[in-house]
């Protein structure tokens, strides 16, 4: 007969029963992400083992390159922030909005063909990112359907994905705004180039981005707006409410956790852009659309100096990690805290 | 409780209550054989005050009468006037109106300070004014302490009385109930309906109540109307919905009645009829409709129903008027007795019983009734 013989017993099958799970999780996640920060701090070339003999410790060399090296590495380096950025900062707030537009518009009652628009939004984000970015290179090529589109309304559309100038640099200069030279460099990169903006190709890839991830993020606000209680908004409607008070000041404060999960994704998402990159201008024109991302599979996987490219990774890591902290410290900040529902009402 | 006084300052001499007037009030839903009439031609008025329940099982129309009312549903025919002005393109929010929902319904984001105010900064009222009126519509549903707390850290009783506060800060010419006690346990459902009632008989709102608990609707109303398949059974005051029901339907659903097939004898005078029933002709109150109907049946409600014991030495058996218990329930209060007679199984409910004269089960009984308890009426409703 079996008898329960304590607690002891009890925890090593716990153990047991984990054990399948924790010996996975640290074959493919720990141990790579241990040895990864081993070939950060080391002169690794790719060849054999990173834990071989010929392999050296080189200290913090790699991370001072990229960030205080004055060389071409930190300056790639320095641009490839830069156009991050710049993308981080155009596509999250946008993406953001238009998914949370979208879900309101799908989720109307009254709309007809609900299904129909909710699949045709959510289609770009089922379909691979390759396939969109040729289709997009199509789409934005100098003679392609945007500047044909463009040319009805009188307007010279630019060549696209070969412009390397910098939309910010583009409407400073309308208003007679002369480059400035010299000045601070930050990350290998003066002011004046700091404050290039997006280059036109990029811009290509940022409206890309927010047409293929609004779908996906439509679908988290929808299923937030779902869960909902009509009555609610009923109840705003009659204190008077009209649709955009009722919108501002009752949905959005109810979806803020969904508004949380999406900026927060939004803000892991784009600061890991690479496949639209590889598939489509490999960092041209100029460097433009470079990214972080993209930069360290070109020094560890061209360049063999897989040192850098995981130095690059964990400085990305580190930058996701901390807007994280702060998107989620700013949005905590507003939130009634439940303390503890009265369960009974107390005689009154 | 409610503070009466707070309630009243905070209304006073703002409100105008309305008249409310439907007039051919029709809902429909979906098209073609599909089509499912909700609400059928609706008319009524409800007078300035009044506090009138919309009563009936689900699906009898009532609370899309009350969404048409407030303007969340759109109808298919008909008018909603208020004080002579037609509503129907009127949207909710500038409807002049307000409703405390089944699940009150509150921001949940927002304090309870704050879910009282929203509708007074909509209308961007004064923040001096604001403050003010928030805190005697607080006041006036004892909610004050509350004021900062979340409604997630509230009972169910507390966030209704949230409810109604923020219904009544505005102002409304209006107020409309859909179910808002149906959430709460009996005992606080009990205080609510007089804590309700009491305010609204005391500020003079014009408010409609709907509810599918008819004593819900006998203890606060003016006036219920009794709804059924979209249409009006019956609109009139508790009592007589109860005394003088207009059809079995209202009959059934309103308390519990037993109906006796009885054989009209002959029609005394108006709104009186003679019957026979239990061995004897006695002459009962009827409805209009009751003499000329082919087929009636009477009305006679349990506690007005009268069980004497029967000496059965006396010999007999069943006799013309007897009756056999077939059970009987103590309650404490009272008793409820099925009775076996000739016009089949009755309850009788008798009440403060002396527990020395309980009958018991397979004892007979005589069996009598107060006449001018019972009712005569038709038993289909006639038509038009």
């Amino acid at each position: 007969m079996f008898k329960r013989s304590g607690i002891r017993n009890d925890t090593t099958a716990g153990w047991l029963f984990v054990s399948p799970v924790l010996v996975i999780l640290g074959l493919f996640l720990f141990i790579p992400v241990i040895m990864a920060a081993w070939v950060s701090v080391s002169d690794w070339s790719g060849r054999g083992s990173p834990f071989s003999a010929g392999v050296n410790f080189i200290g913090a060399k790699n991370f001072s390159d990229l960030l205080v090296g004055q060389g071409l590495t930190q300056q790639d380096f320095g641009t490839a922030m830069r156009n991050n950025v710049y993308y981080v900062l155009l596509v999250v707030p946008l993406q953001t909005a238009l998914s949370l537009w979208l879900a309101v518009m799908v989720n109307q009652a009254a709309l007809k063909g609900k299904g129909f628009f909710r699949t045709a939004f959510y289609f770009p984000s089922v379909t691979s990112s390759v396939a969109i970015t040729v289709l997009w290179l199509f789409l934005f090529s100098a003679t392609g359907v945007v500047n044909k589109v463009l040319s009805y309304f009188s307007l010279n559309g630019p060549n696209w994905f070969q412009d390397p100038r910098g939309v910010l640099h583009i409407i400073l200069q309308s208003f007679g705004v002369q480059p400035a030279t010299g000045g601070a460099r930050i990350l290998g990169i003066s002011g004046w180039e700091w404050f290039a903006g997006p280059s036109v190709a990029m811009s290509a890839f940022i409206i890309m981005a927010i047409f293929t991830t609004s779908g996906t993020f439509m679908l988290l606000f929808l299923a937030a707006l779902q869960q909902l209680d009509g009555e609610v908004s009923e109840a705003a409607s009659m204190d008077g409410a009209g649709a955009w008070s009722k919108f501002w000041f009752v949905t959005l404060p109810m979806v803020r956790p969904t508004l949380f999960t999406v900026i927060t994704l939004g803000l892991i998402g784009t600061w890991q852009v690479f496949d639209q990159i590889y598939t489509g201008t490999q960092g041209g024109p100029s460097k433009t659309t470079l990214t972080p991302a993209y930069l360290s599979y070109q020094a560890a996987f061209q360049d063999q100096q897989w040192g850098q490219g995981s130095a690059i990774a964990f400085i990305l890591f580190a930058i996701i990690v901390v807007m994280t902290i702060i998107q989620r410290s700013v949005s905590r900040e507003r939130d009634v805290k439940p303390i503890k529902a009265a369960k009974k009402e107390v005689g009154s | 409780m409610t503070d009466l006084a707070a309630a009243e300052k905070l209304l006073d001499n703002t409100t105008a209550s309305g008249t409310l007037r439907l007039r051919g009030l029709t809902k429909e839903f979906g098209n073609g054989a599909d089509k499912v009439v909700a609400v059928d031609a609706i008319d009524l008025d409800i007078e300035p005050g009044e506090f009138v329940t919309l009563l009936g099982p689900s699906g009898c129309g009532k609370t899309t009468t009350l969404r048409m009312i407030a303007g969340f549903e759109d109808p298919s025919g008909g008018q909603v006037t208020l004080d002579d002005v037609n509503m129907i393109d009127t949207p909710p929010n500038k409807r002049p109106m307000a409703m405390v929902f089944q699940s009150y319904a509150l921001f949940p984001h927002l304090k309870v300070r704050d879910n009282v105010a929203y509708g007074l900064k909509i209308r961007r009222t004064p923040s001096a004014k604001l403050r003010e009126e928030v805190d005697l519509a607080l006041e006036s549903m004892n909610l004050s302490a509350l004021a900062n707390r979340a409604p997630n850290q509230l009972s169910g009783g507390q966030q209704q009385r949230v409810a109604l506060a923020r219904a009544m800060v505005m102002k409304p010419r209006v107020l409309l109930f859909d179910e808002p006690l149906s959430n709460l346990d009996a005992k606080l459902r009990e205080r609510m309906r007089i804590e309700i009632r009491t305010l609204q008989r005391h500020l003079g709102i014009t408010s409609v109540y709907v509810t599918h608990d008819q004593a819900e609707a006998m203890s606060m109303s003016d006036r219920i109307v009794v709804m059924n398949g979209g249409r009006v059974e019956q609109a009139a005051s508790p009592d007589i919905i109860y005394r003088q029901p207009a059809s079995v339907f209202v009959a059934d659903f309103i308390g519990r009645a037993n109906f006796l097939d009885v054989e009209k004898e002959t029609s005394t005078q108006q709104g009186r009829a003679r019957v026979k029933v239990l061995g004897h002709s006695v002459d009962v109150p009827a409805h209009p409709d009751a003499p000329a109907a082919e087929d009636v049946v009477l009305l006679l409600r349990p506690e007005s129903i009268r069980l004497k014991a029967v000496d059965t030495r006396a010999g007999g058996g069943l006799g013309g008027h007897e009756g056999r218990v077939l059970f009987s329930v103590f309650y404490g209060d009272h008793v409820e007795y099925e009775v076996e007679t000739e016009h089949g199984t009755i309850t009788a409910v008798v009440a403060d019983p002396n527990v020395d004269a309980i009958h018991r089960e397979g004892d007979d009984v005589e069996v009598s009734f107060n006449a001018e308890r019972a009712w005569l009426l038709p038993r289909t409703r006639q038509p038009g």
